[in-house]
């Protein structure tokens, strides 16, 4: 990369901004959430700080590398990602989950590397030439590829790590071109068991497949067997769950999600919200939160960090937060679809649909709109490993900005 | 190329998705910072929000029959909520309760100290007419609630005190330990015994309500937007004491008689009575013990609270007498049949002193088993000055002594045989020993032994000189039933050759059933009984009487050790003791029904 790229119309500028005030919020943030009275916890802020610049620096180096040499990579580097997911299910559990691998001086989380390197694989896959979506089959490739580590990731347990597979894969198929009826009908079993909660949400989302079949012309022996099967699996849901006595449905929720803590789930939302609505318009200003020091500890910093920076900044600070994280993502959109090289539009698009995904569920966590999974806010929240994949993938964005033109 | 990506109908339809996202988000936190504004801040204002402890009830302890030994009751708790206003609710309960009203203040300033805004428990397990006197008057009381708790109930008071132990409230400076376990200062736990012990099976995890508080701290009613959450009772733990057999083993102590029973299973290690005298009532520990209570128990000079079973250490006395024949015949030191160098004429003299057989006209001379049935002192003395300590400290440790037997419970003793270097320590570099062997020789000296030892020792012999590790846990099972962990029954083979084995079993069946014995007093009619008595000189007072034996001969089924201090002779005291708890368990296991194969006496 020469320098005077950096001055070029595609060196994306308002990206850079966007991610750097994010970056800058979340120091903020974390240097506030931790200045209680934890000892242990003031200095994280600092470390913080290290973090976020050996982040830039690998930005600055992603940047630099041509994007074909991510093509040439995708597959050694996904298969060396799967190794260390399969490794990290040997390494001691901390706090009851197998998620990081302990180097002494650093804790790695194998499943951060495991995002770009699955983007990477599913970008070639779908980009090859003589790959196509006539057949639905041909989509079983790329669904074990990302089948894989979305498993792996699932027995750690990490649930909402695992989803975030699923939304980069959806997006990218998406991406492809697959019809909208086919993608209906492709997640339709998955809307149908939670669709199922509910008499209304499931006549509703009958209907909504009876018109789907309508308004996409779907031939009546193809419709017949997607209706039955969407019908069995969404009656079979509620048969399973509810055949369940409450304290298996408790392990079993708690072995998938051991995030949800029975114990402590319900108060941190609760106290979450407080936080958050107790802001107000205008917020309580820095470091004058009072939440925090109630005792949402240890997530206050990590994954509930929106929720002390909202209760401070109030809805204006909201407000902000919300249109850098939209700018940046409707900035790598536009990336995406300018890219000539269709592996670089596919990585575009996948990083895209990660950042989006975590944006959307922690802040939906936080809010009390979503089931509490333990996913880190981009750029906002502490954690080393999160911080530094997410300034890696926007380093790749930015590199495929500045070679749009490029096939 | 075609270039069907990101074409403007993709385009937009991801777009459309991440403003929608992006709205639901804007608008819930419009919402909840704009709309719900007021609510969330009245929530914030410290104070305002509380949790409170739904307290798991503790789980049940059983004996091996599903016979209930610990359970948990409900107790009534006067509770001061409110922060301000609160003295003269406190002064008029205290008036209702005739309490002194200055240290119920002064014990909530104290308390206030730590947790300011918690509530705090004035008086703790209310008697009835208590409650009744309180509830009448509540309207009174504006400061306080009675609240209910669950605490625990030993079902048969003070029968097994020890082995199932006590709870009691984790004070101050106990739960700065505990909170990282996720203790709540005032949480129960286990105190002695399996409370202790099996602490991590019994309790459970707490549940929460919550509840919105005005500014006085009074209860405004729960918040709907959290749900309750409802504890987890703990895990029901399962013994493998026999409670028939051990309530006939604590009666058999009448009066106050201060002593201890160990009955285990030969063949699995499985403790199916364990006493100690005198006991103590662990109900009264349920809701904190009352001073004088604990006064009167701590300063009682017969130590109820001590288990002398597992705790305390005695000389074992002539009971002693089998490690010592086992050590010489597996040096090989003599053999069976072999009579010693100097027949017993009721003394030996060993240097300038004189050793005396507890028979003053002497036995004579005598082989091995001879010298176990009459439990021959001067026979033994010379065993021990061939062995020395070295041989003697040597096979004692092999035969599990020193050491702890690693039962499941705290605490235990690990009783104490001395050895060279621990002589030379004591006595200097070049002390003579040899009368020190000689009186090791017959469990006397500085050997000490607990009672579990010496039951865990004679089961290894009556096994066939496979040793099993004493253990009182049958299975945990938590509130659905599972199994949380099982019995674990851990063997080890002594290092002791059949033939010695065997003549040691012979010789203690001649112990109670020959002519000359000491122990006929433990024979259980219609089974082949063996063991051995021992009268234990102590420098405490009268001897301690004990008996350590078990029965069938041929297929043991129960081995037992009864230990009586300052009681006198073990044939008297401790024999008839043992045999009554043997001839009770044999009966509840059908065996004294069968067929009588053997006749008691032989010749």
């Amino acid at each position: 990369m020469k320098l005077k790229m950096l001055g070029s119309r595609d060196f994306d500028l308002q990206m850079v901004i966007a991610v750097f005030a994010l970056c800058a919020i979340g120091i903020m943030a974390i240097y506030s959430a931790t200045q209680i009275d934890q000892p242990q916890l003031s200095g994280l802020w600092q470390k913080q700080l290290f973090s976020l610049g050996l982040g830039l620096l690998l930005l600055v180096i992603m940047m630099a590398v041509p994007f074909r040499y991510f093509e040439a990579f995708a597959w050694p580097l996904y298969i060396v990602s799967m190794i260390l997911l399969l490794a990290v299910l040997f390494a001691p559990p901390v706090m009851k989950a197998h998620r990081w691998i302990n180097f002494g001086f650093v804790r790695f989380q194998p499943s951060e590397l495991a995002k770009p390197a699955t983007i990477f694989v599913l970008a070639k896959i779908l980009s090859a030439h003589d790959f196509s979506l006539d057949k639905f089959w041909k989509l079983l490739v790329p669904i074990g590829a990302v089948l894989l580590p979305a498993a792996l990731v699932l027995v750690e347990p990490d649930l909402g790590t695992s989803l975030s597979f699923a939304a980069l894969f959806l997006t990218m198929v998406f991406w492809h071109g697959l019809s909208f009826g086919n993608f209906f009908f492709m997640v339709s079993p998955v809307l149908s068991m939670v669709a199922v909660v509910s008499m209304p949400s499931w006549i509703g989302f009958m209907a909504l497949m009876a018109g789907a079949f309508w308004f996409f012309r779907v031939r009546f022996k193809y419709a017949l067997p997607i209706f039955l099967s969407n019908i069995f699996i969404g009656s079979l849901a509620p048969a399973v769950w509810y055949g369940l006595k409450s304290y298996q449905r408790k392990r079993l929720l708690t072995f998938i999600n051991p995030d949800l803590d029975p114990k402590g789930a319900g108060w941190h939302v609760l106290q979450s919200k407080i936080a958050v609505g107790s802001g107000g318009v205008l917020g309580k200003g820095f470091l004058r939160g009072t939440q925090k020091k109630l005792s949402f500890l240890p997530e206050q910093h990590t994954d509930f960090i929106f929720s002390t920076f909202a209760e401070e900044f109030g809805f204006i600070g909201v407000l902000i937060v919300l249109l850098l994280f939209f700018w940046l993502l409707f900035r790598g959109i536009i990336i995406a679809r300018q890219a000539r090289n269709r592996f670089a539009s596919f990585t575009a698009i996948g990083i895209i649909a990660v950042i989006g995904f975590h944006v959307f569920l922690n802040i939906g966590v936080t809010l009390g709109i979503m089931p509490v999974t333990g996913i880190p806010l981009p750029f906002l929240s502490y954690g080393g490993t999160s911080l530094i994949t997410m300034l890696v993938m926007t380093g790749i964005l930015l590199n495929i900005g500045l070679r749009r033109y490029e096939y | 190329m075609a270039n069907e990506l990101g074409s403007r109908e993709r385009v937009l339809s991801i777009l459309a998705l991440l403003t929608l996202g992006f709205s639901i988000l804007l608008f819930r936190s419009g919402y909840l910072q704009v709309v719900k504004h007021g609510h969330y801040a009245r929530l914030s204002q410290q104070n305002r929000l509380r949790r409170l402890c739904i307290p798991a009830p503790r789980g049940l302890v059983f004996d091996c029959n599903g016979v209930l030994i610990a359970q948990s009751r409900p107790g009534f708790d006067l509770v001061l909520v409110t922060v301000n206003d609160w003295q003269a609710s406190v002064n008029k309960a205290a008036g209702l309760l005739g309490l002194d009203s200055l240290l119920l203040k002064s014990s909530v300033i104290l308390q206030r100290k730590i947790f300011p805004k918690d509530p705090v428990v004035l008086v703790r397990d209310l008697m009835p007419e208590q409650v009744a006197r309180i509830e009448e008057n509540i309207q009174y009381l504006p400061a306080l609630r009675l609240e209910v708790e669950s605490l625990r109930k030993a079902e048969h008071g003070s029968l097994a005190s020890h082995l199932v132990g006590y709870t009691s409230s984790l004070g101050q400076s106990e739960y700065a330990r505990y909170r990282e376990r996720g203790y709540s200062y005032g949480d129960y736990i286990g105190k002695g015994g399996l409370e202790l012990k099996y602490e991590n099976y019994l309790r459970g995890v707490h549940g929460w309500d919550f509840i919105e508080v005005d500014a006085r701290g009074r209860d405004l009613g729960t918040v709907s937007e959290a749900e309750r959450i409802e504890p987890d009772p703990g895990s029901n733990i399962y013994l493998t004491i026999d409670w028939r057999l051990q309530s006939l083993a604590e009666s058999l102590f009448t009066g106050d008689m201060i002593g201890a029973a160990v009955a285990i299973e030969p063949q699995t290690g499985r403790v199916l009575a364990l006493v100690s005298r005198p006991n103590f009532n662990p109900n009264l520990f349920a809701a904190g013990i009352r001073s004088d209570d604990w006064n009167r128990l701590v300063n009682d000079p017969s130590y109820p609270l001590w288990d002398r079973a597992i705790r305390s250490a005695y000389p074992p006395g002539s009971t002693f007498k089998v490690v010592t024949a086992a050590a010489a015949l597996e040096e090989s030191l003599i053999t069976p049949e072999q009579k010693m160098k100097t027949p017993c004429r009721g003394s030996l003299a060993i240097g300038n002193r004189v050793f005396k057989c507890w028979k003053k006209g002497g036995h004579g001379w005598l082989g091995l088993h001879g010298a176990i049935v009459n439990s021959c002192d001067v026979y033994f003395y010379q065993l021990g000055i061939m062995l020395k300590i070295k041989g003697l400290s040597k096979w004692s440790q092999n035969l599990g002594f020193n050491q702890e037997t690693g039962i499941d419970l705290p605490q235990e003793n690990p009783g104490l045989i001395p050895d060279d270097a621990w002589y030379q320590k004591r006595l200097g570099k070049n002390a003579k020993t040899v009368g020190r062997s000689a009186n090791m020789s017959i469990g006397q000296g500085e050997v000490m032994a607990t009672p579990l030892q010496m039951a865990s020792l004679y089961a290894a012999l009556a096994n066939g000189g496979v040793w099993c590790q004493p253990h009182l846990l049958l299975k945990a099972e938590d509130f659905t039933g599972k199994v949380l962990v099982g019995e674990i029954i851990s063997r080890k083979k002594l290092p002791l050759s059949d033939s010695t084995v065997s003549v040691l079993k012979q010789a203690l069946y001649g112990a109670v059933n020959e002519p000359g014995s000491t122990g006929g007093a433990s024979r259980v009619w219609g089974v082949k009984t063996a063991g051995k008595t021992g009268t234990a000189q102590n420098p405490h007072g009268d001897d301690h009487s004990w008996f350590v034996g078990f029965a069938p001969l041929d297929d043991p089924a129960i081995a037992v050790a009864v230990l009586v201090e300052n009681a006198g002779h073990g044939s008297e005291i401790a024999a008839p003791m043992a045999g009554k708890i043997m001839q009770r368990y044999l009966a509840l296991k059908g065996w004294l029904e069968k067929p009588v194969i053997a006749t008691a006496r032989p010749q």
